[in-house]
């Protein structure tokens, strides 16, 4: 719990518990990334001991990370993070045998049933994010579920807000669950945020499953770990930056946006490619773009001073390429609502390879990567991805993007 | 505009904010240089679409990060890499912070480059974007980005 530093006993270890890599769809960080960061913290007085990757509805069997581990001197394990009919759960010590048992890939599966067979398997399951809506335990109970079977909760997670997490002290307090920390981090700078101090060293899962069983955990904030360095004058230096809570790392599924490539589904087969057209770049559409942005640069809005500048002329702001995408690209989706479907963009990835000048004429080619479907509370949802690439007149690449969007059938 | 070069950023190192606070003829002026209609036009279009009031565009709100970086890295960083998560709504008037952290510098392919967490925080501590980017900063002494 938070509170006052105090000295922690010889032999403690901070975990990590929830943290998200690039192998989930919404996460932006690498595991090396992770390690490298854990050691910026170190630098600053905290003590972070490892992590446990707990990649969404999935789990890596065959990676190992025992090199780039000791590498960085930071133990790192491997659960997973599954969709239940309680909620998510976060899974440690899974085995091949469960997966045979259970699709991870589901998006409800049985909780009561999965929670069974983990314990029979050798593993243990606590509830993440519990004061969530829809995928925390708090509201599951509320609504009469049976929560038989659970015995830790996550009681501290980096991507809840304040009354989420207060919603999981509730629950703690009043069923008496053990509790765990986690940062729920999707990005490197959030690790750590919180942790779940254990009170041995830890190198292999079935020693986080055996103490976790035991219930010898407890959440902790990040700036409580310097008391276990000697260092107990908290806000200083890299602590200080993670000022704010981090974002729901579901929070996808809030977002309502109807920009967006998407099409109806099944009109493009995944790898056709498709001719987007061409568009000039003109130094009056430059401007006006960075004028809607309250932009100064001059290389943006200056056409003087940027003929003296390192590019010669005028550029165009990184994004200018997605107004461009609307004049050339497909018609835009009809609005939402009332039956029929909707698109949420999720995700964007641009590698920008040069700059895109004034009077550069631009053409682009589209193709669709990946197209998959999922069927949840909120109906059938397909997921695509899509890649567009962007060439100058001398048909050099200048951008390659990939635009991720979910298209949403509304039940009828 | 200054000039931070590779040698002095470091791991850790904080960017922002950059602080918006769009209004709905700031929002009107971007959304027309666009084909975009609906939810970003006016509240009652939004709350055709069952949203409550006029929402920001992901392309300008997206934008706004970037401009965070193109600012701070001055005339002769390039931003190389831009990858953002769309997870929440942004809503007319709502007050926008864009930060960066540094998370780590390499040199690589003989260009330095900077590795960054970049996020948008709402009024309510809420992050409804986040991302990460890489930008290429000059060395001392050596000239721009070489193009």
């Amino acid at each position: 719990m938070q509170g006052s530093p105090q000295a922690w006993e010889m032999g403690t270890v901070f975990l990590d518990l929830h943290v998200h890599s690039r192998r989930s769809d919404d996460a932006g960080a690498t595991v090396e990334g992770y390690l490298k960061w854990i050691g910026v913290l170190r630098q600053d007085g905290y003590q972070v001991d490892g992590i446990v990757l707990t990649e969404h509805r999935g789990f890596d069997l065959e990676t190992d990370y025992s090199a780039v581990a000791a590498r960085y001197e930071v133990l790192v394990l491997k659960g997973s993070e599954i969709e239940t009919d309680l909620g998510h759960l976060l899974v440690y010590g899974v085995t091949s045998k469960l997966l045979k048992q259970f699709d991870f890939s589901s998006l409800n599966l049985p909780a009561q049933e999965v929670l069974k067979a983990v314990r029979e398997t050798g593993g243990y399951a606590v509830a993440a994010h519990p004061g969530r809506r829809r995928i925390g335990l708090w509201e599951h109970l509320q609504g009469g579920a049976d929560i038989a079977g659970i015995r830790t909760i996550e009681m501290l997670n980096g991507g809840s807000s304040p009354q989420e997490n207060a919603l999981a002290v509730r629950l703690a307090q009043e069923r008496g669950f053990s509790c765990v920390g986690g940062s729920d981090a999707h990005f490197v700078s959030s690790t750590g945020k919180y942790l779940t101090r254990l009170p041995m060293r830890i190198a292999r899962v079935e020693e986080l499953v055996e103490a976790l069983s035991l219930g010898q955990v407890a959440p902790v904030a990040l700036e409580e770990t310097r008391a276990s360095t000697g260092d107990p004058q908290g806000d200083r230096g890299k602590g200080s930056k993670q000022r704010t809570s981090p974002p729901s790392p579901s929070g996808a599924s809030t977002l309502i946006d109807i920009i967006g490539d998407a099409r109806a589904p099944g009109q493009n087969p995944v790898g056709s490619e498709t001719d987007q057209g061409t568009h000039r770049v003109t130094a009056e559409e430059i401007v006006a773009y960075a004028r809607a942005l309250g932009e100064s640069n001059p290389l943006f809005t200056d056409a003087e001073a940027a003929k003296a500048g390192p590019y010669g002329a005028l550029i165009a702001p990184p994004f200018l390429f997605n107004t461009i995408a609307f004049q050339t690209g497909p018609e835009p989706l009809p609005p939402t609502g009332g039956g029929g479907t909707s698109s949420l963009v999720s995700a964007q990835r641009v590698e920008f390879l040069e700059p895109v000048r004034a009077g550069d004429t631009l053409s682009a080619t589209s193709r669709l990567l990946s197209e998959y479907t999922k069927t949840g509370r909120a109906g059938r949802l397909v997921f695509s991805v899509r890649q567009i690439i962007y060439r100058n007149q001398e048909n050099r690449k200048v951008m390659v993007v990939e635009n991720s969007s979910v298209q949403r059938q509304m039940p009828r | 505009m200054s000039q931070p070069y590779f040698e002095a950023v470091a791991p850790g190192d904080e960017i922002g904010p950059l602080i918006v606070q769009p209004t709905r003829e700031e929002v009107l002026a971007f959304i027309r240089l666009t084909r975009l209609s609906g939810a970003f036009l006016s509240d009652e279009a939004a709350q055709r679409e069952g949203l409550p009031r006029m929402i920001l565009a992901s392309w300008q709100t997206s934008a706004y990060l970037a401009q965070l970086l193109t600012t701070w890295m001055g005339p002769q960083g390039f931003l190389s890499r831009f990858e953002i998560f769309f997870r929440r709504l942004v809503e007319t008037g709502d007050r926008l912070e864009c930060w960066a952290i540094v998370t780590d510098t390499v040199v690589r392919d003989g260009r330095a480059v900077v590795m960054l967490d970049t996020f948008m925080q709402n009024q309510h501590g809420e992050r409804p974007l986040q991302g990460t980017a890489e930008v290429v900063l000059p060395l001392r002494g050596q000239g721009g980005p070489g193009f």
